[in-house]
């Protein structure tokens, strides 16, 4: 199903699973995110993308299997690899009794000094400029959550594990993350997110997993997992009577009324001009023929929903 | 630091101060402390210096527990823990930074601590004889003794500050760590005073072995065998009932303190951060 290239990867996973008690929060879960890409992490609530996060930045030991962060396993080589990872867990962690200038002034102390320019830069780029010298915990949520993506980026990281970041933002917040994310692969960064919103992420990222009940469903292209390939939906006036026809046919028994009134059926020679010429000269003359969309949240909620 | 602009950190500084100059006011005002005449300087100062070191145990411990504590235990409460190990600080090396700025608290705290008491002496020699003379004409050995006090108190400071940094380690939160290390003290020394009583109506048993081993009372018990049994430290405080020698003692606390730093070491290393 992994349609990208995938050259040497950022992130991957090797049958890594996470059991609490008896319950399996992460069941064997093989993953690959190259170099470069924007990758979504999907899932309903309590799928598993914290965790699987955590266990990504070594907060958590698996319980079987393993996490390679740049090339290196992360339990046992992350004080070298994690220092160029940019992290985002859950709510953003800060403290509160401290300005939000402050608190990047002491994240960035953690890992080595961080100039006074770049901390500015960060805050100009996440638009706290205004409140910088205001303690956080008078910041709304949006604004810890910026102030979350600071600190992430502080160091530049090669690669950004970010755990929601979209997570109370409002409209034009979620808008300036998706190009700030857009700039990051632009320079060339990795980016891993979760989200449990598939059309939040669906526009920046290459490719997507979805998760449920700690067990991927999916993995691979947006668009793929859009198009049902080799579908077409048909608009036609006698809706009944062309789905029986092309059922008769020997490349149509798979065809089927959708919802709203439109057959969705494969084609002849698998291309829209065919099926278009033959339900013509059958009689049955389309109104539309296109190929099959999907939509974003149905295909969500189906693969998430479903029976397993 | 991070505590800096944390309110409790001054009030707690504040009301230290406070207590301190009250208890020096109180001390002036002591029939037993009375520099004015000659052959009670010496006695004088003793008098002053058990005192001193009881409030410092008190005191200065019930600070360092609560502020160590806060110290580890926000960044689980706040989370940031979980930045700060996911951006690649190695978890023994952060514990023991931990460690390294809670001992420098410590020292900053003893210093303090003992130059306002000099201050108050000071001030209360100069208030009682008229001058410092006094003070110059202390015999040699008080001042050994003295010396002795403040060892004896810098240990204690640092167990205080082993005992918050580890507990809280454990406990992973402000109020638990806080609430824990606070009790440590008095559950052991409450734990010395049941053997001691069991032990004067002679219960028999190995047991009262246990009263050496605690922590508490062999710190309380600490400036007695240092100054070999001068009265700095009256029965005030719950001590041991059998009495090790004095590096017997320094083994039972030296042990208590590797034991515990290994543990929240070990636990810190090993646990998953869900903070
Ligand atoms: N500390 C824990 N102890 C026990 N179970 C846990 C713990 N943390 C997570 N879980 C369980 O693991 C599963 C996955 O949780 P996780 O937080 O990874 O989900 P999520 O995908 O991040 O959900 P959300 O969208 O709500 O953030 C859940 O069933 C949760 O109850
Ligand atoms: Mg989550």
């Amino acid at each position: 199903m992994q349609t990208a290239l995938v050259q040497e990867s950022a992130l991957s996973f090797r049958a890594v699973s996470k059991r609490f008690g008896s319950r399996m929060a992460v069941d064997r879960l093989d993953l690959e995110v190259g170099r470069g890409e924007v990758f979504g992490f999907l899932g309903p609530n309590g799928a598993g993308k914290t965790t699987t996060m955590r266990m990504a930045l070594g907060l958590i030991k698996p319980t079987s299997g393993c996490v390679e962060v740049l090339g290196r396993d992360v339990q046992l080589e992350g004080r070298r690899v994690l220092p160029h990872v940019g992290p985002l867990v859950e709510t953003p962690a800060l403290y509160p009794h401290l300005s939000g200038r402050t608190n990047l002034r002491i994240f960035g102390a953690e890992l080595g000094r961080v100039s006074a320019a770049r901390i500015e830069s960060l805050l100009e780029l996440t638009a706290l400029d205004e409140r910088q010298d205001d303690r956080v915990s008078s910041y709304s949520l949006g604004m810890r959550q910026r102030l979350g993506l600071a600190v992430a980026l502080l160091h530049d990281p090669e690669l950004l594990i970010l755990d929601e970041p979209a997570n109370g933002l409002d409209p034009a917040g979620i808008r300036e993350i998706r190009a700030l994310l857009r700039q990051l692969r632009d320079q060339g960064k990795t980016v891993f997110l979760s989200s449990h919103v598939l059309g939040e992420v669906g526009r920046v990222c290459d490719r997507v997993a979805i998760l449920r009940q700690g067990a991927l469903v999916y993995s691979g292209r947006v668009d793929a997992l859009l198009s049902e390939a080799g579908y077409f939906e048909v608009k036609v006036a006698e809706v009944d009577s062309a789905l029986a026809w092309i059922r008769e046919q020997a490349w149509g028994r798979s065809a089927r009324l959708d919802k709203d009134g439109t057959i969705v059926s494969p084609s002849p020679s698998g291309r829209g001009r065919e099926l278009n010429s033959t339900l013509s000269a059958a009689g049955f003359i389309p109104d539309a023929i296109g190929p099959r969309q999907r939509d974003l949240e149905a295909v969500f909620l189906e693969l998430t929903e479903g029976r397993p | 630091m991070k505590l800096r602009r944390q309110r409790p950190t001054w009030v707690l500084v504040v009301v230290g101060v406070l207590l301190l100059g009250l208890a020096m006011l109180l001390l002036a005002a002591d029939p037993a402390v009375a520099f004015a005449r000659h052959s009670l300087w010496a006695s004088s100062v003793y008098q002053l210096l058990l005192v001193v070191q009881l409030m410092f145990a008190a005191g200065a411990g019930l600070i360092l527990l609560t502020t160590t504590s806060r110290l580890v235990g926000m960044e689980y409460s706040f989370g940031t823990i979980r930045v700060i190990l996911a951006r690649g600080t190695g978890r023994i090396q952060l514990f023991l930074a931990k460690l390294a700025s809670a001992l420098v608290l410590a020292l900053m705290l003893l210093i303090g601590y003992w130059l306002l008491v000099a201050l108050g002496t000071a001030i209360l020699v100069l208030h009682q004889a008229g001058s410092l003379t006094p003070l110059t004409e202390l015999p040699g050995v008080v001042w050994v003794n003295l010396g002795q006090a403040l060892l004896s108190c810098a240990i204690s400071a640092g167990s205080c500050v082993v005992v918050g940094v580890t507990i809280s380690t454990l406990a992973r939160s402000v109020t638990g760590g806080m609430l824990v290390s606070v009790l440590f003290f008095p559950i052991d020394n409450a734990l010395d005073l049941i053997l001691i009583q069991l032990h004067r109506i002679a219960v028999p048993g190995p047991w009262v072995w246990v009263s050496d081993f605690l922590l508490g009372p062999s710190l309380n018990h600490l400036p007695t065998l240092l100054t070999s049994g001068r009265e700095v430290s009256a029965g005030a405080l719950p001590a041991p009932i059998l009495h090790f020698s004095l590096a017997a003692t320094l083994l039972v606390v030296v042990c208590w303190l590797v034991t515990l730093t290994l543990l929240a070491a070990l636990a810190l290393a090993r646990r998953d951060v869900l903070a």
